[in-house]
């Protein structure tokens, strides 16, 4: 029934989504799980407060990854992130500017940043002209948010999804406007560039949680603890592959083989 | 439209093609069916440059007729995107010319100025905050003097070092990371699936 090779893959995916379904309907239970702190999440209001203080406005881009490839959940959290922030812009006053690569983000952004301006009590604050398109070219749009960073030097720029290449260009220039940076990404090569350069980052898995994380509904608390016990199946099956391997048996390698 | 169908289409949307794909992969049944979902979204977000279009002609006509700051670059962004539209259809030599001697050379005067700007820009952004970002910055200089050739005639040792770093602690670190990646994936799908995720839908 399953093709050879991917059966031991499968029971895993099985069980982690068995998983993260029982932590759901045990937090919708009432028994809702403690999460740790994200720093940067929490930072994201200091950084709209920031740009009310000082009357400018709000950048934010969630990278040229598409929505039409295997990178589409990393927009997803990151278009999440969007949601909460323009929640910030619209209760502190500030106007947000996002700039998108492609034409198909420019509704769901734009609807995305109605329906935060119109949660903070401000639906009159938001216009259409918040979501800029820079044209289906990575080149024009990194020289579009840069452009825009130099010109109008906002307080805080912000940088969360599926980063590529433009990565580097924007945090630069950013931090040479003086910007104060958040940002997050789950992609592994951009990571350090977020760290080194950015007052806030996300790295790893945080960007995914980080939607259940700001909302705080019990129930997607409850998925963010059913990651966290995959995980520790992961380790403890780590510990063990190693050990037997180290012991000369080749049952692990039979599992995965199966 | 009623709110039932609302709030469940998209969720509905997204979940059986997903679902659909994610079973084809470990069965193996109906894969060409499965191949060619995969590419329907590549053939919708190509419809959406028209979308994109729409709004960048919106956008710059408003800054011209308002007349604020910097609507001139407004005017010349529509005069060039109604040249160059307008000349594919009607006066293709036109167009040949300004692909091959305007964008492109455009195109790779930027790819040059990105790259120079680059090779300076960590310098420029990046700040040791804390020890974690110093630890950072001193294994990117192990690592690049490994790399460089300058590394082994400064210091034989510099190679090893740097050799290490990358297999040792940064291959573990990022194995380790993107375990982490996969499984948030995981859940995102399933919140996504069950319609607690619906930032990609657009507003609540």
């Amino acid at each position: 029934l399953i093709v050879q090779g991917r059966l031991f893959e499968f029971v895993l995916l099985i069980a982690g989504v068995a998983l993260i379904v029982f932590s759901i309907r045990r937090a919708a239970g009432g028994k809702v799980p403690k999460i740790r702190r994200i720093v940067c999440l929490d930072a994201l209001e200091q950084l709209v407060a920031r740009a009310a203080e000082m009357g400018t406005a709000i950048h934010f881009a969630t990278g040229a990854s598409t929505l039409d490839s295997a990178e589409a959940p990393i927009i997803a959290a990151g278009l999440a992130v969007l949601g909460h922030v323009s929640e910030l812009c619209g209760k502190y006053n500030v106007p947000i500017r996002y700039t998108c690569i492609y034409g198909y983000m420019i509704p769901l952004a734009q609807d995305i940043i109605k329906h935060g301006y119109a949660a903070a009590g401000v639906p009159d604050r938001y216009n259409d002209d918040m979501v800029v398109y820079a044209g289906d070219s990575q080149i024009s749009y990194l020289a579009a948010m840069m452009g825009y960073i130099s010109r109008e030097k906002p307080a805080s720029s912000m940088l969360f999804g599926g980063i590529k290449y433009e990565t580097m260009n924007v945090l630069g220039a950013a931090s040479i406007a003086g910007c104060m940076q958040a940002a997050g990404t789950p992609r592994l090569y951009y990571q350090p560039f977020l760290v080194a350069c950015c007052d806030y980052s996300m790295i790893g898995d945080e960007l995914y949680v980080a939607a259940a994380v700001v909302k705080k509904i019990p129930d997607e608390l409850g998925s963010v603890q059913g990651q966290d016990l995959i995980k520790m199946i992961v380790i403890i099956l780590a510990a063990v592959s190693v050990v037997l391997a180290t012991a000369g048996s080749k049952l692990y390698a039979q599992l995965i083989g199966m | 439209m009623s709110v039932v169908v609302r709030k469940f289409a998209p969720i509905l949307i997204f979940a059986i093609p997903g679902l659909f794909v994610v079973q084809s992969y470990y069965t193996g049944w109906a894969s060409d069916i499965s191949t060619t979902l995969i590419s329907w979204p590549v053939t919708l977000a190509a419809f959406s440059v028209a979308l994109g279009g729409a709004t960048m002609l919106r956008y710059h006509l408003v800054a011209v007729a308002r007349k604020g700051k910097g609507w001139e670059y407004s005017l010349l962004t529509l005069g060039s995107f109604f040249v160059v539209y307008f000349s594919a259809f009607a006066w293709k030599s036109i167009y040949d010319w300004v692909i091959s001697n305007v964008t492109i050379t455009l195109q790779v005067a930027f790819s040059g100025f990105f790259g120079f700007y680059n090779y300076t820009l960590f310098f420029r952004a990046a700040r040791v905050r804390t020890w974690e970002v110093g630890l950072l910055v001193v294994s990117s200089i192990l690592v690049m003097l490994w790399m460089a050739p300058i590394g082994e005639v400064l210091w034989v040792g510099f190679p090893i070092i740097g050799k290490w770093i990358n297999d040792v602690p940064n291959g573990g670190t990022m194995r380790g990371i993107l375990i982490c990646v996969a499984i948030g994936m995981v859940g995102l799908f399933v919140r996504s699936c069950l319609g607690y995720e619906k930032a990609s839908f657009g507003g609540e």
